[in-house]
């Protein structure tokens, strides 16, 4: 994808010579051609973007300020709540749940006069790494429909990269936004814990989960995180004035990147050659490259899935069958009712991670897995703190293979957790981390991760700025 | 797995349980490795917490939305099964 595209649109419309009604016109004809092919939405809001497209051109014409977002089209993931709009999660409990308000980043974005074109599938509650485990339908990759999109958020990715939207929301607990990013090929980012609020983001991992931007380029990345982040009265735990995402002026000649040798462990070897090739050319623009060790990165996954699942349990709690969802028997006993509403409604990935949650939090389990999980998850963010001391960024490829068939993974979980090798410990140390395109393989895309400290989105992006230069 | 299943309120067929048991025998082989991870942290390492807001209300008015979602209801009242014989 050009350097340049989204700043490129959103000129065009500023000034005029686009207006947001051919913006979303055109989108909505991608998504007439090809959504059928794809399957990226579960709700396509056409009358509601066009509407709110004649209300942004009335403003441009007649010269009122306008947001930073004017005229763009966000698609949003299915478990962000929009005020009267389904939020399903891709699953039969909240097929026909409505939700009553507002996420604040929905709020945020539409301060800044973006215009929701539609909700995007997902794997159901976030359950998974390909998008094949929605409730619904499977999205497919459009770079190759075969292949899965990645997951959680693949819907939100496979609507960018298929040109159905400018931009995308989704949300991240252990790479959902960066891992569909890297099989779209375009750009995704998962900022420091904090620095999105969490309201209205319907939870799969409460210390996990981040909100964030898909783009074409890291331009149109930097601009939407700009938007929706910062302090929230509703979510305590977003940072007091920080506001990720300003700035990629910083100057990569004097940065030091390092490069964990455990990120290219296991990685197929032209996913590894891509993003070698691309470390020469930070290298050539004045990067210093060290190697260093990052030893607990290998007990990353079992960390994560342990740590998530505890949570994602609690979080699963609530779908009952009495205040939502697939309605419970009220002619059994409550135990039996709710027993039944919720073996009926779940899938097997969202069943799985439920038992395996409560299984080690159990009290005769807890001890051996979940207590372990908490002090492995101190040790490694650790590593990682003491790594950035002598590193600016740390980089390596997203994901340690290309897309793979749909189906392919889906009766091999243990297969399917260890994809999320080099995602996950950016979740687990609470630091930013984004993806961005670097090569390809056939029609298939290669990312590149790039990993940052706490609050230091800026180097994430001047990197990405000079990649694509 | 079974008293698992009823903390977690799922009532799973004969050939779920089957299968969860063997998956989690894999899965658990491998997470078995997390046991491994030494810690020599002192107790300030940086996991972000909650920080507490004043506790100020604020006003606002979808109860009738939420009460509309009840899969069964008399009023605003949500009507569950007995708990209790």
């Amino acid at each position: 994808m050009a350097t340049g595209f989204t700043k490129n649109r959103l000129e065009k419309i500023l000034s005029g010579s686009l207006s947001a009604s051919e913006n979303v016109e055109q989108h909505l004809s991608a998504i007439d051609k090809n959504e059928k092919n794809i399957r990226a939405f579960i709700d396509i809001f056409a009358d509601d973007a066009r509407k709110k497209a004649k209300e942004i051109d009335a403003k441009i014409k007649g010269r009122t300020k306008v947001g930073k977002l004017a005229g763009l089209t966000i698609a949003v993931k299915s478990n962000i709540c929009i005020s009267g709009k389904r939020a399903t999660c891709a699953s039969k409990v909240l097929e026909n749940y409505v939700a009553p308000y507002n996420a604040t980043v929905i709020e945020r974005i539409l301060a800044e006069d973006a215009i929701i074109i539609g909700a995007a599938n997902m794997d159901e509650f976030a359950a998974g790494s390909d998008c094949t485990n929605s409730a619904f339908y499977p999205t497919h990759n459009p770079l190759d429909h075969e292949r899965v999109p990645g997951g959680s958020s693949g819907g939100s990715a496979a609507a960018v990269s298929a040109g159905f939207a400018d931009l995308a929301l989704g949300s991240d607990t252990g790479g959902s936004i960066r891992c569909p990013a890297s099989f779209c090929g375009i750009v995704g980012m998962k900022s420091t814990y904090g620095t999105v609020s969490r309201y209205g983001l319907i939870d799969m991992g409460m210390s996990l989960d981040q909100i964030g931007p898909f783009a074409c380029d890291s331009s149109g990345a930097n601009l939407l995180l700009s938007a929706i982040s910062g302090k929230d009265k509703f979510d305590q735990s977003t940072y007091a004035s920080a506001e990720a995402g300003s700035g990629a002026h910083a100057d990569i000649s004097k940065f030091t990147i390092g490069i964990p040798k455990e990120f290219f462990a296991g990685a197929d070897p032209e996913v590894a050659k891509a993003v070698k090739d691309s470390i020469k050319k930070l290298e050539a623009k004045g990067a210093k490259v060290k190697e260093i060790s990052l030893p607990a990165v290998k007990y990353a996954v079992p960390i994560y899935y342990l740590t998530m699942c505890a949570e994602f349990s609690s979080a699963m709690q609530k779908y009952d069958g009495l205040r939502y969802g697939f309605p419970a028997n009220v002619n059994q006993n409550l135990v039996l009712a709710v027993s039944e509403a919720r073996e009926k409604s779940f899938g097997k990935e969202v069943k799985r991670r439920v038992l395996l949650g409560t299984y080690i939090t159990m009290k005769e389990q807890v001890d051996a897995w979940y207590t372990k999980a908490i002090d492995a998850r101190k040790a490694l963010s650790h590593e990682f703190d003491s790594a950035f001391k002598q590193c600016d960024v740390l980089i390596g490829p997203t994901m340690p293979t290309l897309p793979w068939k749909i189906g392919e993974k889906s009766n091999d979980p243990l297969q399917m957790y260890l994809s999320d090798i080099l995602t996950v410990s950016a979740n687990l140390a609470q630091i930013p981390a984004a993806s961005i395109p670097c090569g390809m393989s056939g029609k298939l895309s290669i990312g590149l991760q790039i990993h940052a400290n706490k609050l230091q989105e800026a180097k994430i992006f001047a990197i990405m700025k000079a990649l694509e230069e | 797995m079974k008293r698992a299943a009823e903390i977690s309120r799922l009532q799973l067929s004969v050939e779920e349980f089957k299968q969860f048991e063997e998956e989690f025998a894999q899965l658990f082989g491998y997470f078995i490795e997390v046991q491994s991870v030494k810690n020599s942290l002192k107790q300030d390492e940086k996991i972000r917490t909650n920080e507490l807001r004043e506790d100020i209300p604020v006003q606002k008015n979808y109860a009738d939305k939420l009460v509309e979602k009840f899969t069964k209801k008399d009023g605003r009242y949500l009507v569950a099964p007995k708990s209790l014989d």
